[in-house]
């Protein structure tokens, strides 16, 4: 008898919606980077959204978008993000928006705690000019996850602030100066 | 490289607002701008301290010992020096934290915080001890006329929760105590004032 295929049967981990074929645009960063995406990844950004709809509703072709505040190797992550995420429900990044739990899923815990602080916080502010509600939320939590039970030096370690005598007297006074 | 200083004002009170207490009482230690910047933040943006009781002890003139008391037993006791400047009894409870979450936060849910077990956040009694206290008559002028009763003073301030704040002043051999408790509005005596 010969085996059968299995192919029938197997459960799926999600069942993606049906989609229209990808539409790819080029993105150009701050300093000259051009990378490309799908816009579908793309409308995750309210910014790049709205930038998008001004073009299709005047039937304009959109050949390259500009994004003057961030620059290459950032938007590349934040493409990255997008594109993982193209199918995402956006209401669900909006109901987590206020909320001071939200759980992180294990792909994005992995993409975001992997890169050093300094290149989380650019990702983090990038989601912030693009307005990419469910980046920021991921950023903003595994940085806090990263600052839970530290101690001061700790803190200070981890996002690069120096030390009281070594700080700028007009701004970096602590509390028992 | 973005410092996280420099981060948008709406990114960092996204942050602050994933943070528990004592975290956020951490980072404020960190560097000026983030002192500036949280003691800046509406209290709804902070998260909730659940603890029950705040200690305040102005050791010497150079140390206060600040005990916060969750009612599950934990506490934290933090010690600061002041070498070069006594902080003023109004510096410390009109600008330091602990005015801040006399009020708690009624907003945040306690349930979806697995950082503390506490079941409720309403704290019950603030203590302050003070052995070198010479700012007795700035109260009355930062506060207004006391309610005099007894060796005590009292002062009487509306909370937004609706309760009410009673400051209590006694005298006690070589030191002051001041209590900072938590009260129904139907508790407080007749012809006292409250204030806003």
């Amino acid at each position: 008898m010969a085996p059968k295929k299995n192919s029938a049967k197997r459960p799926q981990p999600s069942t993606p919606k049906p989609s229209a074929p990808a539409r790819i645009v080029k993105v150009q960063s701050s300093d000259g980077h051009i990378l490309q995406a799908d816009v579908r990844a793309l409308l995750l950004s309210s910014t790049l959204a709205a930038t998008i709809k001004g073009y299709d509703d005047e039937n304009k072709p959109l050949e390259k978008l500009e994004v003057n505040n961030v620059v290459g190797f950032t938007l590349k992550l934040v493409l990255e993000w997008c594109e993982k995420h193209k199918e995402d429900d956006p209401a669900i990044a909006q109901a987590e928006k206020d909320k001071k739990n939200i759980f992180i899923p294990s792909w994005d815990r992995h993409f975001l705690t992997k890169l050093p602080m300094g290149n989380l916080f650019d990702l983090i502010t990038a989601a912030y000019h693009l307005d990419i509600t469910g980046l920021i939320n991921y950023g903003c939590k595994t940085v806090a996850n990263s600052a839970k039970g530290k101690s001061t030096e700790e803190m200070r370690e981890l996002f690069g602030i120096p030390e009281p005598w070594e700080q700028p007297s007009t701004s970096t006074a602590t509390w028992d100066d | 490289m973005s410092s996280i200083i420099e981060m948008p004002e709406l990114v960092l009170e996204t942050i602050i607002g994933f943070l528990n207490f004592q975290a956020v009482y951490t980072l404020r230690q960190v560097c000026k701008d983030f002192r500036s910047f949280i003691d800046d933040l509406k209290k709804s943006k902070l998260p909730d301290s659940k603890f029950k009781k705040i200690h305040i002890f102005l050791k010497n003139e150079e140390t206060i010992r600040l005990t916060f008391i969750w009612s599950f037993g934990s506490e934290i006791e933090i010690e600061r020096y002041f070498e070069k400047e006594k902080p003023g009894f109004f510096d410390l409870i009109s600008q330091g934290m602990c005015l801040k979450y006399f009020e708690n936060n009624k907003n945040c849910s306690e349930k979806e915080d697995l950082e503390f077990y506490i079941s409720s956040p309403d704290f019950e009694l603030s203590h302050l001890t003070s052995t070198h206290f010479e700012e007795r008559e700035s109260l009355s002028t930062a506060w207004g006329a006391p309610f005099e009763c007894q060796y005590s003073r009292f002062w009487f301030f509306q909370m937004k929760n609706s309760k009410i704040l009673k400051i209590t002043y006694q005298c006690v051999v070589f030191k002051v105590q001041i209590w900072f408790t938590c009260i129904e509005i139907g508790n407080v005596p007749q012809g006292a004032i409250i204030q806003d």
